[in-house]
């Protein structure tokens, strides 16, 4: 969405971050409808993941001074690389790791996870659902529409806390804000009812593109910010 | 996790009303922004208040289905996390 805002409107970039925010937290909240819906959510995961991923958002960037964003932008863009390829083409994800006995356990795990990636995210000035999503499919066993669903819910309550920031501090452009979020409220429905309708492999191709596309944008930062 | 998926009932109500509003109030303000920007700017800056209201609230309506499915330690995160968030957005306004 920043890139639109900022390459094809012309936006500043200061202008274009908290709109996109909110169009993030609008845009998660209608589209995780149909999830909800169909049973593609778990509810327990979200609170857990968002809880600790807004805690290590906080953290991160309050670190932010002490640590160069240019190295971590291309261990990330690494990280992303092998998250979108490992999700192209891992199939065996019939056997869900987590079940009712050890659920303790991958809660513990989700929350570590959660910090860490909340951390690192606000370093890097990435949102932390981009992680979400290969980690519950890959490292939790969850099928790809109760990851899609789960992070889709997640985001929107660990993006809330920047939007809000933004908002009260006066630096989010209200009229500006307004066309987006009509926007993402129609498009987010839209996009919702499709996700809970597409067939994995396709899910798994867009997916594999935008890390891709993810992926290139970090590293280019990154070898950018070194020189 | 089937539990709670099967009570979410709430939560999809709550959602859908957010997204009428969003839908209807949004489609408003963005007609008044040809014509009254300055009260375009005015309802659009209440609108965002009220879908970051919404949002927490949304939390709660989670919390409440954590406690009615008898999940204590769940409505109690959901509870935590809408103090942690409340708190972030405190240091990052001070901060900035």
């Amino acid at each position: 969405m920043v890139p639109y805002m900022t390459m094809v409107m012309g936006m500043d970039i200061k202008e274009a971050v908290p709109i996109s925010m909110m169009a993030i937290v609008v845009g998660t909240l209608t589209s995780s409808t149909p999830y909800l819906k169909k049973s593609m959510v778990d509810n327990e995961l979200v609170v857990v993941i968002a809880l600790f991923m807004v805690i290590g958002s906080v953290i991160g960037s309050l670190l932010i001074a002490l640590v160069s964003s240019s190295v971590l932008q291309i261990i990330f863009s690494i990280v992303v690389l092998y998250f979108g390829f490992m999700m192209l083409v891992n199939k065996n994800n019939n056997k869900p790791v987590m079940h009712e006995k050890n659920r303790g356990f991958y809660f513990t795990l989700a929350a570590a996870i959660s910090f860490v990636v909340g951390v690192l995210a606000a370093l890097v000035g990435l949102g932390g659902g981009l992680f979400i999503i290969p980690i519950l499919y890959l490292l939790f066993g969850l099928s790809i529409d109760v990851a899609r669903g789960t992070s889709a819910l997640t985001i929107g309550f660990a993006a809330m806390a920047a939007a809000a920031v933004y908002f009260f501090t006066g630096r989010l452009n209200a009229a500006a804000a307004a066309p987006v979020i009509l926007g993402i409220a129609l498009g987010g429905t839209i996009g919702g009812h499709l996700g809970t309708k597409a067939r994995p492999v396709v899910v798994k191709i867009i997916f594999f593109v935008i890390m891709l596309y993810i992926a290139y944008n970090l590293g280019s930062q990154g070898i950018k910010g070194l020189h | 996790m089937n539990n709670s998926i099967n009570s979410n009932a709430g939560l999809i109500k709550f959602q859908r009303i957010i997204w009428f509003f969003c839908l209807s109030y949004f489609a408003l303000v963005c007609a008044l922004l040809i014509t009254e920007f300055p009260i375009a700017f005015n309802l659009s800056h209440w609108g965002l208040l009220v879908v970051l209201l919404a949002t927490t609230s949304q939390l709660i309506v989670m919390a409440e289905q954590f406690r009615r499915a008898g999940k204590r330690r769940f409505m109690l995160l959901s509870y935590l996390l809408i103090i942690v968030i409340l708190v972030s957005v405190a240091i990052g306004s001070l901060i900035v």
